[in-house]
């Protein structure tokens, strides 16, 4: 198809759409409009004559739609007429105090928070990360509060998300000042900021308190691995990790092995987030969520797999010398180190107990089987398969996962969208109702009439959208704000992970998420579509509210 | 009876009709010879058909083809056009059709 084609084709669409969206009483005119385009010479001019043309029918068809009884409407006065103005106001006034409902809703104020973060981060000045999960703002003034009132719950709550590790040490100390019980907060602390000097004396507060758990010996073997780093600044990596070469490292990580049972403490603090949640009305749920980061780190991950890598080597070695009890024996020792870490049901802790039992469980399965017991290979090898994911299901774990992220950027998209329609409706209505109230004093001159009517417009459909957008907010979110809720008040973490995935994507630019050009193209091409409808709108509107102004003329009558 | 307001473009059209007053005319070469595009023309051809000032008519040209719809002033709408045009044009319209005027 030619281009000429192509334009006359488009000319006629854009005309026949617009007759079949025009009043009863207009369509005849529209007919008439769309039967002079095959007249129309030029293809360009053509379209310009079908726009001009829709351009009219969507006029009469808004004034049927703000007055749907009246179709009795003066066709000379249209859209400016007084009462059209009035009912324009009126219209624009309802959606407002919808809106304002909307504000009443917990789940709207917070869904409003989350969609304007991404437009916060472009404009950021402070010196922190541009992140929001980082957020401290809210959490500086709920410790201050808490200092204040002597509550250590809400220290607690701080102190477990703060960036800050001086401060969040700070607030630990003090929190374990007012309550003792509180004990196990320099473990959350030292998990999020494994720098800390003052972790060496909360090591040994923490064995004593709680000397089953693995966890603090687990801290202890990281804060060794740090201090080394540290004094092998410049020498690879690979070099100066060599765990065997630490006996202090060695130790901790052997006694962390021998622990009966492991406490990551996530369940206590979990257990008071919700009190101190509707205590201090905190509803930020990236600052809230920030604290999920003390789950076990990959770090500690990596000490414990090559700690258990050591442990199946000597193993081997001791198998090899024919010494099979004490091979099983160090095999056992891995599986069970696993298996404490596979009680907790925090995601890396989970899925690292998993991991050194799939280790163990193949190294038994081999030791069994050199000695001919086929039934306890056959069970170490189910043990093994059972915990170890398939391709398939790798694969199809794979699957819902990209599935559930595009999801969950629609929605997030959507939000971010709506907030900033919010921003700009929000902006039209202040500038309209501006201009509305300047023109209703008296004295007001005859050329500023034509403002005040396209205000009244620009009010009444701000107003509109200004309520569209936020009841998109609202729907959007509320079953994000269900799942904060659940999570903080009630401690069920079931969904949290797709939480954070939403509010991760809701940081991120709309255009940072379209990889693919010919999407980025057509959404190009649909923006520019929009912004010249709507200027071709303006400038006829306007054109008609002059003409209109200049009637009442004395000048001209 | 309420008349329709006389605005610059309403009165090109008023002109255009009245040089050939028992013609029917085509809103295409209504919007070519006064220069106004669709999205204007159109409104003052509607307000003046509200005013029984102007008839119109669906006329087939040719076979395949949309009738066309043609357009003449009414008794009324010839005795208003004249009336109105006669008086003279205001001081606005002047002005604006010589914006540089004045401004040396």
């Amino acid at each position: 198809m030619t281009l000429e084609a192509s334009l006359r084709q488009s000319a006629a669409l854009v005309l026949e759409c617009a007759i079949r969206l025009a009043p009863q009483d207009t369509r005849e005119w529209g007919q008439a409009m769309r039967g002079e385009l095959n007249h129309v010479e030029s293809p360009w001019t053509a379209l310009m004559w079908a726009l001009g043309g829709a351009g009219v029918l969507m006029k009469h068809a808004l004034a049927a739609l703000l007055m749907p009884g009246d179709r009795g409407l003066p066709l000379g006065r249209g859209l400016f007429a007084r009462n059209v103005r009035k009912v324009a106001l009126v219209v624009g006034s309802v959606f407002l105090l919808a809106t304002l409902v909307f504000f009443a809703a917990p789940p709207f104020r917070q869904g409003l928070r989350v969609s304007l973060t991404v437009w916060n981060q472009p404009f950021q000045v402070t010196p922190l990360p541009p992140s929001a999960w980082n957020r401290q703002g809210g959490l500086r003034a709920l410790s201050t509060r808490a200092e204040a009132q002597h509550d250590p719950e809400g220290l607690v709550f701080a102190a477990a998300r703060l960036v800050d590790a001086r401060e969040s040490a700070r607030l630990a100390d003090e929190a374990v000042r007012l309550d003792p019980r509180l004990l196990w907060l320099y473990a959350i602390v030292a998990l999020r900021h494994p720098d800390l000097a003052e972790i060496q004396q909360w090591i040994p507060r923490l064995e004593q308190w709680d000397p089953q758990n693995a966890l603090p010996y687990l801290i202890t073997a990281e804060s060794i691995d740090i201090d080394r780093g540290n004094k092998a600044a410049g020498l690879p990596r690979a070099e100066w990790r060599r765990a065997d070469a630490d006996p202090a490292w060695q130790s901790a990580m052997a006694a962390a092995f021998a622990a009966p049972n492991f406490d990551d403490y996530l369940d206590r603090l979990r257990a008071l987030d919700g009190k101190v949640v509707r205590r201090y009305g905190f509803n930020d749920p990236y600052a809230a969520l920030s604290a999920e980061d003390a789950d076990l780190p990959t770090y500690s991950g990596s000490d414990a797999e090559q700690f258990a890598a050591s442990v199946l080597q000597s193993g081997r070695k001791v198998e090899a010398r024919g010494d099979r009890k004490t091979a099983a024996e160090e095999y056992w020792r891995v599986a069970r180190f696993g298996q404490v870490l596979d009680s907790q049901t925090h995601t890396v802790s989970e899925r690292l107990g998993l991991h050194l039992q799939v280790m163990s469980y193949r190294q038994l399965q081999a030791l069994v089987s050199k000695e001919g017991n086929a039934g306890e290979a056959a069970h170490f090898s189910y043990l093994a398969a059972k915990f170890e994911p398939t391709g398939a299901g790798r694969q199809r774990a794979y699957d819902e996962g990209i599935l559930r992220n595009r999801i969950l950027g629609r929605n997030a998209l959507a939000l971010e969208i709506s907030g900033l329609l919010i921003i700009i409706f929000s902006g039209l209505l202040v500038i309209a109702a501006s201009i509305l109230i300047a023109a209703s004093r008296r004295g007001m001159r005859a050329g500023a009439r034509p403002a005040r009517s396209a205000a009244t417009l620009v009010a009444a459909i701000s107003a509109t959208g200004l309520f569209l957008s936020s009841a998109t907010v609202y729907l959007t979110y509320r079953p994000y704000w269900y799942i904060f809720q659940r999570a903080l008040l009630k401690g069920d973490d079931s969904q949290t992970s797709e939480l954070r995935t939403f509010l991760d994507l809701a940081q991120s630019l709309p255009g940072a998420r379209i990889t693919d050009f010919r999407v980025q193209f057509w959404w190009g091409v649909i923006l520019l579509g929009i912004i010249g409808l709507i200027l071709i709108l303006l400038r006829h509107l306007l054109g008609h509210t002059r003409a209109d102004e200049l009637q009442h003329s004395p000048h001209v009558q | 009876m309420e008349t329709p307001r006389l605005s610059p473009e309403t009165r090109r059209v008023l002109e255009r009709f009245l040089e050939r007053p028992t013609d029917w005319q085509y809103g295409y070469s209504l919007s070519r010879e006064t220069g106004l595009s669709s999205g204007t023309l159109y409104p003052i051809l509607m307000r003046l058909e509200k005013h029984r000032l102007l008839e119109a008519r669906w006329v087939t040209t040719e076979k395949g083809v949309p009738p066309r719809h043609t357009y003449r002033l009414t008794p009324d709408g010839l005795e208003f056009a004249r009336a109105k045009l006669a008086l003279p044009r205001p001081d606005w319209t002047a002005q604006q059709a010589t914006p540089n005027e004045g401004k040396a």
